[in-house]
């Protein structure tokens, strides 16, 4: 535990970010990356120099012009670029594949951390609300909602692109609770980007944080965080007390 | 609850354990290094180390001083030698330590990577803190680890099926200690058994015979002879026997051994657990059926980690009263070691106590109970009760239905190609035609009527292969119209039946593993059948369209009703598309009793596939899939639904792209929820 304070107060609703924050993010990339080249080399012959440097650029572009909404993260629009980029024009064929073969291979790779599902178990027992509040297109989240099979614990999901925003836009917790129809009550906001998740829910809710450690976030200097955590046994045991 | 308390404190209790391991090698000297394995390491012997052995009984060494092969003395002697160089005798000591620990550590790693994720806790408990492992390692002073990490290894290549790489490991581990040989006749019986495996058998077969004729040069030493070859310890395996007569002895560790290779050989076919379980049940019985050394305790941890993985707590309670047995037994009769260079325990304890004959015979009485225990328990949990061999006792036998040019040999064949050719025998309805294609009886029946094909013949070869008997059966030759001589047809592991009239014996249904219904979209049937029969099996245009006309009444009457005795009915419609393996839409419909949340759930998050549902109450759910889909995500997905099947699998099994893969897909997922159902 990093910083534990004593007084946390119990929760009355939880907003939960996923990526990178109940999974580990980067060997999923990578694995979705490697796929993807592979049939960018082997239908288009662009080889993996020029797909990494083409895909670098491509998001850069993207995220330039999109700038803190859900459509800056979009793989399509990357991959859509990148084909552009590599002198092909936009093929939307093969953008669709190479989307489609990502994430394919992005999500059979991503395993939940240890003892996320019982925490999210122990949340629907105790009857409090969850809800999963993240960055990216609608269609993905939801295709990860349901392959983790997070329905069992929860009946809620607000992505940027719904709210319009990115985190720390204040508008997508808000929205998160007023799908709840308002929280009169303590809020936890768990995730892994101390800027977005952290800082955002804190200036638009005054929740409480909970920063999940990760290399980037192992300093000790992010002090609206009200925990820093490493394993999800942690907030089973603060759940408890 | 254990479990989670195990969890909370495994880094605590890892640390423990190499604490202790750390403790022992910087304080305690084993007597065995002193009196044995030091003198000889440190020798300084020829270079190439053939003739190492001689040399060093030539100089007056102990003759018994390094009973191990050369794989041994490649390992350990630079340790020992840079030790030697650095810090003498005492240095030699901690470098053997060291190089141990290094060992055992690569062993609990190894554990750490095989062990399923919910299990890997264990690998600290069962392994890291064996009080076998503590003793007779760092205590007792064996190097027995050194085989065992590379049978531990051949197992991890094994379940990899990677047999090459297995071979090499169980090889060198045979050139180490012969005694691993034991594990050698299950490994290959393994892959002889299993017909999917045959091609691996030559692969395991080179593997392990490379590091063995590498050793042969060293068999000209005759020290080499005297120590390795010639060890005292191999004549322990005739010691426990009982007297026919003063001139005839009975030998019941080699009877226990032979039976136990026996059940193996009748089992047929097991999975890589049961192939443990057997491998694991062999050294449990040679140590618990002879005077063993203490090092040869070591030879069973492996197999109890796995066991423990594999079984629930009974097995735990087990394996503790049978290891702290093990190590007070043979604390009290082997030797021990030195403690701070002066505090000498070296001498067996057993001589300084009056009662010491009734005490330890005692003890290996209870440890042989404790062991024969967890052999039957091994056996039971990972033969016996084994799902994987309640569902392999018998053939698989899937059956598929469905009119002429619906995909029923498509769909044999992408079964076929799941399965393993090897593993397969494929046995088609038309091979049971009564007539000849020129013969006037054709005139009166069409091949949909039941009563133009030998149906009563169809379902008795079936039920002769699903019992394990061969058959001699006709083939029809579609190209000639004739019946060819009758062939032999051997029994497999899995039987694709498939056929006009494959769900209508009802004997032939109730023993089907599943029964599919092949349905196609009428137009596009016909558009397929005149394709194949014009083109394939060079009929007639006008000869095709008039059989299509003539057989609709009688498909109406007797091919459509099967469709309610289906388990799994699959209809494909045509769908013209940009992605050239992706023409057909597939419409799943399965019975109430299937369970597709899973399926749907993967098919949603993992494909781009269009995917429409419905359920009607009592009529099972009907899923209609269009788009394009990849081999790699049907296997994907397939792994998820399906985890049980993949073990009855070809090593390589080929998933196919488009609607293809989506009727193995589905086609695996009912099969695992009826074979599996109510036995896991």
């Amino acid at each position: 535990m990093g910083k534990p304070k004593p007084k946390i107060k119990a929760p009355d609703c939880v907003l939960l970010d996923l990526d990178n924050t109940i999974y580990e993010y980067a060997p999923c990339h990578n694995a979705g990356m490697q796929a993807a080249q592979l049939y960018a080399f082997d239908k288009l012959k662009i080889n993996q120099k020029d797909f990494l440097r083409c895909f670098n650029q491509a998001r850069i572009q993207v995220k330039r012009r999109q700038k803190n909404t859900a459509a800056s993260h979009s793989r399509l629009l990357y991959f859509q670029r990148l084909l552009e980029l590599s002198g092909l024009g936009s093929q939307p064929q093969h953008a669709l594949s190479l989307d489609q073969i990502y994430w394919q291979s992005f999500l059979t790779k991503a395993q939940l951390f240890p003892q996320v599902s019982d925490f999210l178990d122990d949340l629907r027992i105790a009857a409090i609300p969850l809800v999963i509040v993240t960055d990216l297109t609608a269609a993905i989240q939801m295709k990860k909602f349901l392959y983790w099979n997070l329905g069992r614990f929860t009946d809620w999901l607000v992505t940027s692109e719904e709210s319009g925003f990115d985190k720390p836009d204040p508008s997508i917790f808000e929205l998160a609770l007023a799908k709840l129809g308002g929280i009169d009550g303590t809020v936890w906001m768990i995730g892994d980007n101390y800027e977005k998740d952290i800082v955002g829910a804190k200036a638009a809710l005054g929740a409480t944080t909970f920063l999940r450690k990760t290399r980037v976030t192992g300093a000790s200097l992010f002090k609206d965080a009200d925990i820093i955590f490493e394993g999800f046994g942690e907030l089973r045991q603060l759940l408890k007390s | 609850m254990v479990m989670k308390q195990l969890r909370k404190y495994q880094s605590t209790a890892f640390m423990f354990g190499f604490s202790i391991r750390l403790i022992l090698i910087l304080f305690v000297v084993p007597a065995i290094y002193t009196e044995w394995f030091l003198p000889f390491l440190t020798f300084d012997g020829p270079i190439n180390i053939i003739g190492y052995w001689d040399a060093f009984v030539q100089s007056g060494g102990n003759a018994q001083a390094f009973p191990y092969g050369p794989p041994y003395l490649i390992y350990f002697k630079p340790f020992v030698w840079l030790g030697y160089t650095l810090g003498g005798i005492t240095g030699a000591g901690l470098a053997l330590g060291i190089s141990a620990l290094f060992l055992d550590f690569c062993i609990y790693r190894l554990f750490q990577h095989i062990l399923p994720k919910s299990k890997k806790v264990l690998s600290i408990y069962i392994y890291w803190l064996s009080p076998i492992i503590l003793y007779c390692t760092y205590w007792h002073g064996q190097l027995d680890i050194f085989p065992v990490l590379l049978l531990t290894v051949s197992l991890l290549f094994s379940m990899r099926n990677q047999f090459l790489l297995c071979g090499l490991a169980l090889g060198t581990a045979i050139a180490a200690k012969f005694v691993m040989i034991t594990a050698l006749p299950f490994f290959l019986l393994y892959l002889y058994n299993d017909k999917r495996y045959h091609e691996y058998l030559i692969r395991l077969i080179a593997g392990v015979a490379i590091p063995c004729l590498a050793s042969l040069p060293f068999f000209l030493d005759p020290s080499f002879q005297r120590m390795v070859l010639g060890t005292p310890e191999a004549q322990k395996v005739f010691s426990l026997q009982f007297s026919y007569s003063e001139m005839l002895q009975i030998y019941v560790a080699p009877i226990a051994l032979l039976l136990v290779f026996y059940v193996f050989w009748r089992t047929k076919r097991v999975n890589q657990a049961g192939l443990r379980t057997f491998v694991g049940l062999s050294f449990l019985i040679l140590f618990l059926l002879t005077p063993a050394s203490a090092g040869w305790a070591i030879w069973t941890v492996p197999f109890l980690v796995f066991h423990v993985a594999e079984s629930g707590r009974t097995s735990v309670y087990l394996v503790l009263f049978f290891s702290f047995l093990t190590v007070a037994f043979h604390g009290l009769i082997s030797s021990g070691a030195i403690i701070f260079g002066f505090l000498n325990f070296s001498e067996p304890l057993l001589p300084l106590m009056a009662s010491g004959t009734r005490i330890s015979s005692l003890l290996a009485s209870m440890n042989l109970l404790f062991g024969l225990l967890l052999c039957q328990q091994m056996f039971r949990n990972g033969v016996i009760d084994s799902s994987f061999n309640k569902v392999t006792r018998t053939p698989l036998l899937l059956s598929i239905a469905g009119d002429s040019g619906a995909g029923k040999d498509t769909l044999s064949d992408a079964l076929r190609d799941l399965f393993g050719a090897k593993g397969v025998v494929q046995v088609s309805g038309d091979d049971y035609h009564l007539w000849d294609r020129k013969k006037p009886m054709w005139r009166a029946h069409t091949h949909l009527d039941p009563r133009a094909n030998n149906l009563d013949k169809f379902e008795k070869d079936i039920l002769r292969l699903k019992g394990r008997g061969a058959i001699r059966a006709r083939h029809y030759d579609h190209r000639y119209g004739r019946m060819t001589k009758p062939k032999k047809l051997q029994p497999r592991d899995v039987i694709i039946s498939s056929g006009l009239h494959g769900l209508l014996p009802t004997e032939l249904r109730k023993q089907s593993n599943i029964c599919i219904y092949l349905d196609m979209d009428e137009a596009l049937r016909r558009k397929l059948k005149i394709k194949r029969d014009v083109h394939l099996r060079g009929h007639a245009l006008s000869a095709v369209e008039a059989a299509l006309k003539a057989r609709m009444p009688d498909s109406h009457k007797y091919i459509y009703p099967q469709k309610s005795k289906a388990d799994l009915v699959l209809q494909l419609s045509e769908n013209p598309s940009v992605f050239e393996h992706c023409q057909f839409d597939l419409e799943a419909l399965f019975s109430p009793e299937t369970n597709t949340k899973n399926l749907v759930q993967d098919l949603l998050s993992l494909s781009s596939l269009d995917i429409r549902l419905s359920t009607e109450l009592g009529q099972g759910t009907s899923l209609h899939m269009s788009g394009d889909s990849g081999g790699e995500l049907v296997s994907a997905i397939a792994k998820r639904v399906a985890p049980n099947i993949i073990e009855h699998l070809a090593p390589d099994p080929k998933w196919h792209n488009g609607s293809t893969g989506l009727l193995q897909l589905c086609t695996l997922m009912v099969l695992e929820q009826k074979l599996y159902k109510g036995i896991i």
